[in-house]
């Protein structure tokens, strides 16, 4: 009876076109124009030398201090600035069309125009500020005292010490979590398979179940089988876009690979049953159905940051509570505490969380389903 | 006008689908702009990026330390849990995180090497702001030790060098607000993709059944009246669409929306609305039943939004990318968006931008639209 019950509906699901684009084709697709919009994020975050122009006035030619500093600091890979040296006139054109962020002119003292407020503009006047302090400071201390010079204080200068110990980790690319997002809500799409599956097996949903009802066969076996085969269905997928990400997009998932198939594996049910839920509870037509499980699925989603990671962010924080009750984040936050973390206490609290969520919905739907039968319908 | 009033009744089977995006857009779009730092002044003022500093210390030089950070950055509170901590960072809610060890101050007059504990973003821009003003701070600090002064002078002196400030001029006065508006009008690319391609292609499709294209044309009502009518619907949606966000916008930014540039701004969502409304009549015409058409509504919206820069910034996409997205009418919109956003003085260079990206999508109306005509001649060929 398995056999059958399982092969048949292997086939009558995967005649479903739409539903295979939903669960398979569209995560696939989503995940490539992920990768093309974020691909060049990580490096846009890195420094780019700032461009200023400095104005070549007579003051400014006549500075040899200052004139060495700026050709330092934009000078080797680490340089700070991209320096053009013009006239005034220039120099405001290049300003208004934004070619640069700033200038620098020189008279009695040291100016700086820009066009607006911003980091870049503190960068350059914080550099700008240290070069007339630390004029200041040398003069200070041969106030103090006359014979500092005589001490070293001028090898003192040039002998930059270092006060900082980098404890930085290494897997900081927050980009991964979009991707992390379309795992959970692959898992949750699940819930399409979940839908048709109760849909074709109720009475009140369906001719198919109507005719289901007639056949002797015991209905939770036959629920548990269609179940099963919407399972395989659905965690096959899960697996494709699992590899497609790793092995085709390059997507760093952790080195935990048994720890992420046991997790697609409990969200996959997860969605699964959550669909059937939703199937088991109201009456109202198939189409209905999905669209509410787009609508809420799409919903976690943007809750657990695929819109915009600082949602993710703000709700983990600020209302700790839907996070822990939102599929597709305790899925998302799990991949990155794998990739994060070296320690596991933090995916296995997001794996009982959605546990949790899975037996609720399981108990639900199985009170929701059980002894329903139909004198005539 | 039967045609178009079966029209608007459609339309209002549809306003859950038209609220869920509307609220979806602000919701992202509001909690986006808290994010950003509000610097309104249009005096110099500099970005302070937020630091958690956890001291252990409580000597007189680190005091004076976390005062002078206090001035150039922000320094915030975070309980000190470290998965806390690390979270925060991972999500740029912070891009370094200094810690202070025991006795550093100690250790630092007696020229000893207790190091600063620093977590970062590495080669941020933040990090190499905050690496130059430690530096800055002890490497002048190391300075005064020469002259072998008390700890008390030499914290008063690094005080009155490090208050040394060159003179900064703004010329052009831009706020963040103008920066928002941008954002936000590139970030309509999406949900007027989105809402006109679900409306009008959903519309164009029922009329398109088979069965009920055959009724129309065997009604006395005339087939130019039936288009008529349904063109009217189209661009009614479409004016609707494009109001509620236009008018989302003036209660939002009115300082910025009623300048020159916010008024650009509009223009051209104006323009990129009717892109819009031909694309979701092409889908309409194409695809063969809803499913499908959902399918391509989706596919085409959240592709074309995350290529043409919509989502992400065009300046942070990949060269290659881009070059793909000028195929695109989204691109061009989004261009001038950006152009339109950069300065409050708008030059030459920046008026033959935005020109030529209006143009461009004008002859993308064109080249739409003509293959609408196609497709809808051969559509009726087929009814027939």
């Amino acid at each position: 009876m398995f056999k059958h019950i399982f092969a048949t509906r292997l086939k009558c699901l995967l005649r479903e076109k739409s539903l295979v684009f939903w669960t398979l084709i569209f995560p696939l697709v989503l995940g490539t124009f992920f990768n093309l919009a974020f691909s060049n994020l990580a490096s846009a975050e890195k420094f780019e030398p700032i461009k200023i122009a400095v104005i070549d006035n007579k003051e400014f030619r006549e500075d040899e201090n200052f004139k060495k500093v700026l050709s330092d600091l934009s000078k080797d890979d680490d340089k700070i600035f991209d320096i053009t040296y013009t006239d005034e006139k220039e120099a405001e054109e290049l300003l208004t069309d934004s070619k640069i962020v700033g200038y620098i002119y020189k008279d009695e003292e040291i100016n700086l125009v820009i066009n607006k407020n911003g980091f870049s503009q503190t960068i350059i006047k914080s550099f700008l500020d240290q070069y007339l302090q630390i004029s200041s400071t040398i003069s200070s201390i041969i106030k103090i005292d006359s014979s500092a010079i005589k001490k070293g204080l001028l090898e003192e200068i040039n002998n930059h010490q270092n006060y900082i110990q980098d404890i930085s980790k290494e897997n900081i690319d927050d980009t991964v979590v979009y991707f992390y997002t379309l795992i959970g809500m692959v898992c949750m799409y699940a819930g399409f398979w979940g839908i048709k599956t109760v849909n074709e097996l109720e009475a009140n949903l369906s001719g198919q179940g109507i005719r289901l009802c007639l056949s002797p066969v015991h209905k939770l076996k036959a629920f548990l089988y269609s179940l099963l085969a919407a399972f395989l269905i659905n965690f096959i997928e899960i697996l494709i876009v699992l590899g497609y990400l790793v092995y085709g997009l390059k997507i760093a998932f952790g080195n935990q690979i048994n720890y992420i198939i046991l997790l697609c594996f409990i969200g996959s049910f997860t969605g699964i049953i959550f669909g059937a839920m939703i199937s088991a509870i109201t009456t109202k037509s198939e189409n209905f159905k999905t669209g509410l499980m787009i609508a809420i699925s799409m919903f976690l989603s943007f809750l657990s940051g695929m819109m915009n990671i600082n949602v993710k962010y703000f709700i983990t924080n600020k209302v700790p509570f839907l996070a822990n009750i939102n599929p597709v984040n305790l899925i998302t936050d799990a991949l990155y505490s794998l990739y994060y973390y070296n320690t596991y206490t933090r995916f296995f609290i997001n794996l009982g969380y959605l546990t949790i969520f899975a037996i609720v919905c399981t108990v639900i739907t199985y009170f929701l389903i059980r002894r329903r039968k139909y004198a005539s319908i | 006008m039967q045609v178009y009033k079966v029209y608007l009744k459609i339309l209002k089977r549809l306003y859950p689908f038209i609220l869920m995006y509307v609220v979806i857009f602000y919701g992202i779009f509001l909690l986006q702009s808290m994010n950003e730092p509000t610097t309104n002044n249009l005096d110099f003022q500099i970005v302070k990026p937020s630091i958690p500093v956890i001291n252990h210390d409580d000597s007189l030089l680190t005091n004076t330390f976390i005062d002078y950070l206090k001035e150039k950055t922000k320094i915030v509170d975070i309980a000190f849990v470290e998965e806390k901590i690390s979270d925060a960072l991972f999500h740029r809610q912070i891009y370094y995180v200094i810690e202070i060890p025991d006795d550093f101050g100690k250790s630092f007059i007696n020229k000893q090497t207790k190091q600063l504990k620093i977590s970062k973003i590495p080669a941020s821009a933040v990090a190499i702001y905050v690496e130059s003003l430690i530096n800055k701070f002890f490497n002048t600090a190391r300075l005064y030790l020469v002259s072998g002064i008390d700890e008390a002078t030499l914290s008063e002196s690094i005080i009155k060098d490090l208050s040394k400030e060159v003179k900064v001029e703004i010329k052009d006065k831009i706020t963040n607000n103008t920066i928002n508006a941008g954002y936000y009008y590139n970030f309509s690319n999406y949900v007027y993709l989105c809402l006109l391609i679900l409306i009008i292609s959903l519309i164009t499709q029922v009329f398109n059944q088979t069965e009920l294209k055959k009724r129309n044309l065997s009604s006395p009502v005339k087939l130019k009246k039936i288009n008529f009518q349904l063109m009217l619907g189209h661009i009614s949606v479409t004016i609707i669409v494009w109001l509620i966000f236009v008018i989302g916008s003036l209660i939002l930014m009115k300082n910025v929306m009623f300048t020159f540039n916010g008024l650009l701004l509009i223009f051209n969502s104006l323009i990129f609305v009717i892109v819009a409304a031909n694309i979701a009549f092409l889908i309409g015409n194409l695809a063969k039943n809803s499913e499908a058409q959902s399918a391509i509504a989706n596919i085409v919206s959240i592709g074309s939004s995350f290529i043409c820069g919509a989502f992400v910034p065009q300046m942070f996409l990949d060269k290659k990318v881009l070059l793909l997205a000028r195929f695109l009418p989204s691109y061009w919109f989004i261009r001038a968006n950006d152009v339109i956003v950069s300065t409050s003085k708008l030059g030459d260079t920046q008026f033959s931008i935005i020109t030529k990206c209006i143009v461009m999508q004008i002859i993308f109306i064109f080249i739409i639209y003509f293959m609408n005509l196609v497709i809808t001649k051969f559509r009726r060929k087929e009814v027939k």
